[in-house]
């Protein structure tokens, strides 16, 4: 079993990592750190340029984190899903079945996060384990 | 959706991630795929921004000439299709000449699509302010050029943040824009017609002749102008056929879903167009050709009466709804050129809290905003001459990617009779057409007289002087970046990839 926990680099998703590997530790489980590359809009047109330049920002993030995990003495892989923050956590649910997911609640607040959406409230409610929510 | 494992531990994290091919993104049903070509061409602003100029310029053979401006965009709609097919969602026009016939001709391409993009929202922002305005009856704000400018500006910034955040309005409500927008010009439409019919137009008002379908009818230099306009008109609806795979089932739908969505646009031009005609008749449109696109205003309460506000929400929904599918490709342009190192890296770079290409986004808002205030100093007639001078643009760049779709596909042209007509006779013929329009629209434009309002810049009709000035400005750039000698102009042309062409078209892929 495994542990997944979405992560963009941001202040939120720093607070949700130090919480996953701190948590994967505890319960020897390895640790997913789950990250979606693709460009926000659904319009079509360079799409693949714009994932490429998104890959290549995320990459060294992601990596880093991988690091900070195995440094803590915990095995981790990062995983880089063609879809939003949503859509990549459930698709890392569906095909590798972790035990729970990690997530950040974001410093957006409640009215930009009712507006633009929110990865927490959306995983508790779209999630088939537990959600963990890191203030 | 893809699942891309990028590294197993540290050891290879520096490695160039591995990307595997994804599934198919959101799927989507039969009524989106019709909405999406719809959405992308924004039927009733393109109808209030074109149809009073185009009505001036070749009074009752506006219908046909509507008519006439689908060819072209047909042709190079195929164009867009197969090139899209060895080329999935990768890019558009940028990529594609680049690819086909070069650098050279890559960067001018990229650099029409970028600017049209940018030089647009300008004029979507007045409409969509202007008409807001005028449905809440506030007409006498509607007509104040510095208030509604003022707003215009604001409207772009707050349409440039939204996609900057990476917010978008979901498919689904899209969907619903596009089918209010139809109902309601379809509305307006059989009102007037009736209205038309029985005899309750207004005094200059003609009576339907088949005429009207004829674009020759009127055989002067306006035709050219007119036609262009036309293009503009249709401009965006190539997403139509791009839809592929991408739908739920995808072996009829995007077929299916096409035709209808081309046929609610044809009957939605042409109808207004005649229904215009029937109603207030060209000498209205005359009268009133200092209004502009408050045109269409004057019109929809002429029709509707009580109820004209049903077509000024319309037009207001379609303006400022298109913003978003306007910056977002032509931000995404000019990342993808920064990315091939055609303009400096500093446009390529993406914001990682909200996925999007900011940089690029914000220039496009910032060259908005300098070009529309610009244009609406120094110009009497700023929306249309902005308007034609686009129409010059993207007659370019669709004849761009008309020529490279059979260039590129060279090899297999002789393969099937089928891939003969519509990857090479069709596109190419498209392409030949637009550049006659492109040629005829500049001979005539050179003579101001022709020109909109008969005004003169250094001799010259003003459209052409802004297109001038806009091709100009992309060689300097070009030239300057050539100089710089970066890797992009070490690119050279290809040939597409057989393997990825289905054997009916003359590839080797099964």
């Amino acid at each position: 079993m495994t542990l997944a926990v979405g992560y963009d680099g941001g202040d939120s998703a720093q607070g949700a990592l130090a919480v996953a590997i701190s948590l994967a530790k505890d319960l020897g489980e390895t640790l997913l750190i789950v990250c979606g590359v693709a460009p926000a809009g659904n319009v079509g047109e360079e799409y693949t340029a714009t994932e490429d330049a998104l890959v290549e920002a995320f990459a060294p993030m992601v990596s880093e984190a991988v690091v900070r995990a195995q440094d803590a003495g915990v095995d981790a892989e990062a995983i880089l899903v063609d879809a939003d923050p949503v859509g990549a956590l459930e698709t890392v649910m569906e095909e590798r079945k972790p035990r729970m997911l990690v997530v950040g609640y974001g410093s957006s607040g409640r009215i930009r996060a009712a507006l633009f959406g929110a990865v927490a409230p959306k995983m508790v409610d779209r999630s088939d384990v537990p959600v963990l929510v890191v203030p | 959706m893809g699942l891309t494992v990028l590294m197993a531990d540290a050891n290879t994290a520096a490695k160039e991630p591995e990307v595997t091919p994804g599934l198919a993104a959101n799927s989507i049903g039969f009524v989106d795929a019709v909405s999406i070509g719809l959405n992308a061409t924004s039927p009733a602003y393109s109808l209030a921004a074109c149809l009073g100029p185009i009505v001036l310029l070749v009074g009752v053979a506006a219908p046909g000439v509507l008519l006439a401006s689908f060819v072209p965009m047909l042709l190079i709609a195929s164009a867009f299709l197969f090139l899209n097919r060895v080329d999935p969602d990768c890019g558009t026009t940028f990529s594609w000449v680049t690819r086909a016939m070069g650098p050279w001709f890559g960067w001018m391409g990229g650099w029409a699509i970028a600017m049209t993009g940018v030089l647009v929202v300008g004029s979507l922002a007045d409409v969509g302010v202007r008409f807001t305005l005028l449905m809440f009856g506030l007409d006498d704000l509607a007509s104040n050029d510095v208030f509604v400018m003022g707003l215009a500006v604001v409207l772009i910034l707050v349409m440039t943040w939204i996609c900057v955040v990476g917010t978008e309005l979901s498919g689904r409500i899209q969907t619903v824009f596009t089918l209010i927008q139809v109902v309601a010009l379809l509305i307006f439409i059989g009102v007037a017609l009736y209205k038309g019919v029985s005899g309750q137009g207004l005094p200059g008002a003609v009576t339907l002749s088949l005429d009207w379908l004829n674009p020759f009818a009127q055989g002067t230099a306006a035709l050219t102008a007119g036609l262009l306009l036309g293009v503009f008109a249709y401009w965006g609806w190539e997403s139509a056929v791009n839809l592929n795979e991408e739908t739920t089932d995808s072996s009829s739908t995007p077929g299916r879903a096409a035709i209808l969505s081309t046929v609610i646009l044809l009957v939605t031009y042409l109808g207004t167009a005649i229904a215009v005609l029937m109603l207030v008749g060209p000498t209205f449109l005359a009268d009133n050709a200092d209004q502009e696109e408050m045109v269409f205003a004057l019109i929809a309460d002429e029709a509707l009466t009580g109820f004209g506000w049903i077509v000024l929400l319309a037009v207001a929904m379609s303006a400022i709804a298109s913003t978003q599918t306007t910056i977002i490709p032509a931000s995404r342009t000019a990342l993808s050129m920064a990315r091939r190192t055609a303009i400096p890296a500093y446009f390529g770079q993406v914001s990682t809290k909200h996925r999007t290409p900011a940089v690029s986004t914000w220039w496009v808002a910032i060259i908005a905003i300098v070009w529309y205030v610009g244009v609406r100093f120094i110009s009497e007639n700023a929306l249309f001459d902005s308007l034609t001078a686009l129409s010059l643009l993207i007659a370019f760049y669709y004849a761009l990617t008309g020529f490279a779709c059979a260039i590129y596909y060279r090899k297999l042209l002789t393969k099937s009779v089928k891939g003969f007509v519509l990857i090479g006779v069709g596109p190419v013929f498209g392409g030949i057409l637009l550049v006659w329009l492109l040629v005829m629209s500049v001979i005539s434009m050179s003579n101001p007289a022709n020109s909109y309002g008969g005004i003169s810049w250094f001799g010259l009709g003003p459209p052409l002087v802004i297109g001038i000035f806009l091709f100009a400005l992309g060689a300097i750039f070009m030239i300057i970046m050539r100089v710089a000698n970066t890797p992009f102009w070490k690119e050279r042309p290809t040939v597409v990839d057989p393997a990825l062409v289905p054997a009916s078209d003359g590839g080797t892929a099964s």
